[in-house]
């Protein structure tokens, strides 16, 4: 293989590389604190709603990651489907009851709003190399042809996962901070529940509503 | 030598400060599109307001109404966000106007300030394809050379591409709480060019900015 061949391949996997992982991940795309609040949660009952009726699978997954994602960081926390059953989804006076049972001060609910897929296409870039560069310094002067190597179109689908996250004050029932989140991947949407939930901490102890 | 010096940079100013001017206004995100105020609405000051941000995700809804809030406060005004004293089945219901009307008489407050999505559109730009050409051996020194070079292109060639631009539009509406009447009115267009995060700030900042200077408060 030759050097304009190594060095064009390489740069083709590096540019793939690079915008596989740029595309990838969740970013807040709004976030909202009430500056009037000034407490700290200490112990957050987590309750992912994602779809209208409660089975477990994915809701246990993200329930489970919160959880353990707020005790790591020093934080009580308490998930929704270990008090309630498979089933409709608790009503508001429910919930609020077993909060009061497990003594969480926050409730932390993490709502899906929408699925979309998108497609990315990056146009193709060419180089046209001299032919001879590499091979002789001798014949550099009197080349006369070049080839073209070049980085082929990129197009691909992604996933799009819109949520919204609030964190309320269970005494009140008031929010106290919220996010609307943007994920998108490819390979399947549990793979991202734990960068998912780190982006949500992020912003959760960013706001000064945790520990 | 040192004068001609500074009439130098004097006409180079002359010249550039317009063209910086332009070109900050033309990239501004927001633009009013259309404002309207009643003129003869003659109030005495306005002392105190609701706002209400009629958004799809509560995050968005409260984030503008907070915002407003705080351009309000730090004028003296009181202030009262919608999302505190109206739930999102409340806002969602078809008497919406007669809840309202019933918490601006609970309140006591003499303004409502609300804020509503308005049509979008997005522009699509073709950007051609470009070829950066120069002679090849150019600046590679070595006698006859470069004299003998070709000019093939080296690099880079790219395809053109469309870009799209993205463009919310918002409406933002005063209403005096005693007739129940519009006073003020003002369109606006915003570019979207990252988070919508990103956007709010500067909308709420440039569209309060307006709405003090009619000098309803």
């Amino acid at each position: 293989m030759t050097t304009k061949r190594i060095v064009a391949v390489a740069f083709l996997a590096i540019s793939a590389a690079v915008i596989m992982t740029a595309c990838a991940g969740t970013k807040l795309v709004a976030q909202w604190r009430d500056d009037a609040y000034s407490g700290r949660a200490a112990k957050v009952f987590v309750i992912a709603l994602l779809l209208d009726t409660r089975v477990r699978g994915p809701q246990t997954l993200v329930e489970d990651e919160f959880v353990k994602q707020f005790k790591a960081r020093g934080t009580e926390a308490a998930a929704s489907y270990t008090v309630f059953p498979e089933g409709p989804r608790p009503t508001k006076e429910e919930v609020l009851a077993k909060v009061k049972e497990v003594g969480a001060d926050s409730i932390l609910v993490v709502r899906m709003l929408k699925k979309d897929m998108e497609e990315t296409h990056t146009p193709t870039l060419r180089y046209a190399v001299p032919s001879g560069f590499e091979s002789s310094w001798n014949s550099y002067g009197y080349m006369s042809t070049s080839s073209n190597v070049g980085i082929r179109d990129v197009s691909y689908d992604y996933d799009f996962l819109t949520a919204e996250v609030t964190l309320y004050q269970a005494t009140t029932g008031n929010p106290i901070w919220s996010a609307m989140s943007q994920t998108k991947y490819q390979q399947g949407p549990l793979k991202q529940i734990e960068p998912f939930t780190t982006s949500i901490m992020k912003g959760l102890t960013h706001a000064k509503v945790i520990q | 030598m040192q004068r001609s010096f500074n009439r130098r940079v004097l006409n180079a100013l002359v010249v550039l400060l317009p063209a910086v001017c332009l070109a900050l206004s033309g990239c501004a995100a927001t633009k009013v599109t259309q404002v309207w105020r009643d003129e003869s609405y003659r109030p005495v000051k306005l002392k105190s307001v609701l706002v209400i941000a009629l958004a799809e995700v509560p995050t968005v809804q409260r984030e503008i109404e907070s915002r407003f809030a705080k351009q309000f406060q730090d004028r003296g005004i009181t202030v009262t966000e919608g999302f505190r004293i109206l739930s999102a089945d409340q806002r969602n219901a078809p008497d919406a106007r007669d809840v309202v009307a019933a918490k601006v008489r609970e309140l006591g407050v003499d303004s409502v300030l609300i804020i509503e999505r308005d049509s979008g559109r997005t522009e699509t730009a073709y950007i051609p394809g470009m070829t950066i050409v120069h002679g090849t051996g150019y600046g590679m020194g070595g006698g006859g050379t470069a004299v003998v070079a070709s000019s093939q292109p080296m690099a880079p060639t790219t395809q053109g591409y469309e870009h799209t631009n993205k463009f919310f539009g918002m409406q933002t509406q005063l209403y005096d709480a005693g007739t129940g009447k519009i006073i003020w009115f003002v369109r606006t267009e915003t570019r979207m060019s990252g988070p919508l995060q990103e956007e709010i700030k500067p909308y709420v900042a440039d569209v309060s900015a307006r709405l003090f200077g009619e000098r309803f408060f």
